[in-house]
């Protein structure tokens, strides 16, 4: 556990030191996707090499989807009760409600004066992490 | 998506791999296998410095954000235990720790096969293909039923990129913003999450 989480307390304060330099996140961005390739090809075949676990595919995949299922269900429903207990100006709305299209009480927060920008930016620093759950 | 589906295909021809039985057995288990871990756990956290909105979107918007990330954890783990119950011969700390990869099916996957077995492993991966898959597909049916935070809890990590377009479309702009958020603390919060959890 001490090795996993000091790997990643490394990784931050460097990324954050290097995040204006643009061939450190190609490279980042690239070593990311090719040990995730690697790593679940290794899961693939330790899986595949073992008869057991081959013919408990199926079994696996119920659990998988029970699991899924029930995790979401959970989240979902622990977010709605956040957003009951908050007010309203925190969150805004849903879409077409007339919430997201006024600036909000706390002043100038509005979608549409907000300074942080959704979509992935050049010199953002969003490439790396953009793959990174996809690999 | 494509990149879901390059993955899925590594994984496959991982399985085919090994079912034709030429590659030996020890590759899979070596050294090797621990030190790409370790490798890749260092460029996640690198990813995760590069990127500083996280802080520019607490300071932009209430503080009370922060609560979004705990929620979905919170409820995420009460999910799993139902799970739990409902599967009843599986340890405990098995279903959560599937259950803490919030999506981020990857890193949570490889994880859990170095940490737990690769039984277990290939449940997480597919368990959290299932949540991302299902936030993008069901998103405009969870806005209308729970409100527009539902999908940035269902999306868990991947709420911050590959289900960030659908909820933005269905919940709106400012429930984007969040979800760019929760979608960067559940990010951190995996690898931690899942090495405590197995650590037990």
């Amino acid at each position: 556990m001490i090795t996993e989480i000091s790997c990643i307390a490394v990784g931050i304060p460097l990324g954050f030191a290097l995040r204006h330099r643009q061939a450190a996140l190609r490279c980042v961005d690239r070593l990311t996707s090719w040990s995730i390739y690697a790593l679940l090809f290794l899961l693939g075949l330790s899986l595949g090499s073992d008869d057991e676990l081959i013919s408990r595919a199926g079994d696996l995949g119920m659990r998988a989807v029970v699991i899924s299922l029930c995790s979401l269900m959970g989240s979902v429903f622990a977010a709605w009760a956040l957003q009951r207990l908050l007010p309203a100006d925190v969150f805004g709305a849903g879409a077409g409600d007339e919430a997201t299209r006024q600036p909000s009480s706390h002043g100038g927060n509005g979608p549409n004066d907000s300074a942080v920008n959704l979509k992935p930016t050049a010199q953002g620093g969003k490439t790396p992490v953009e793959h990174s759950h996809e690999g | 998506m494509k990149g879901s589906c390059i993955i899925l295909c590594f994984f496959l021809a991982g399985v085919l791999v090994g079912r034709l039985d030429i590659v030996p057995d020890a590759i899979a288990r070596g050294d090797l296998a621990s030190w790409a871990l370790y490798l890749l756990l260092f460029v996640v956290g690198m990813g995760i410095g590069f990127d500083t909105r996280s802080w520019r979107i607490l300071r932009e918007l209430h503080i009370k954000v922060a609560l979004v990330p705990l929620a979905v954890m919170a409820g995420t783990f009460g999910g799993a235990a139902m799970a739990w119950l409902a599967l009843g011969d599986m340890p405990l700390r098995d279903v959560l720790g599937v259950g803490a990869g919030f999506g981020y099916y990857s890193l949570s996957s490889i994880m859990i096969t170095r940490m737990g077995d690769a039984a277990l492993g290939s449940v997480a991966l597919l368990a959290n293909i299932t949540r991302e898959l299902t936030t993008l597909l069901a998103t405009p049916l969870l806005v209308r039923a729970f409100g527009g935070l539902a999908p940035v809890a269902a999306g868990g990590a991947t709420a911050m990129d590959t289900c960030l377009p659908v909820i933005a479309r269905y919940a709106g702009e400012r429930c984007g913003i969040v979800a760019v958020f929760s979608g960067m603390v559940l990010t951190v919060a995996v690898p931690l999450l899942i090495s405590v959890i197995f650590s037990w």
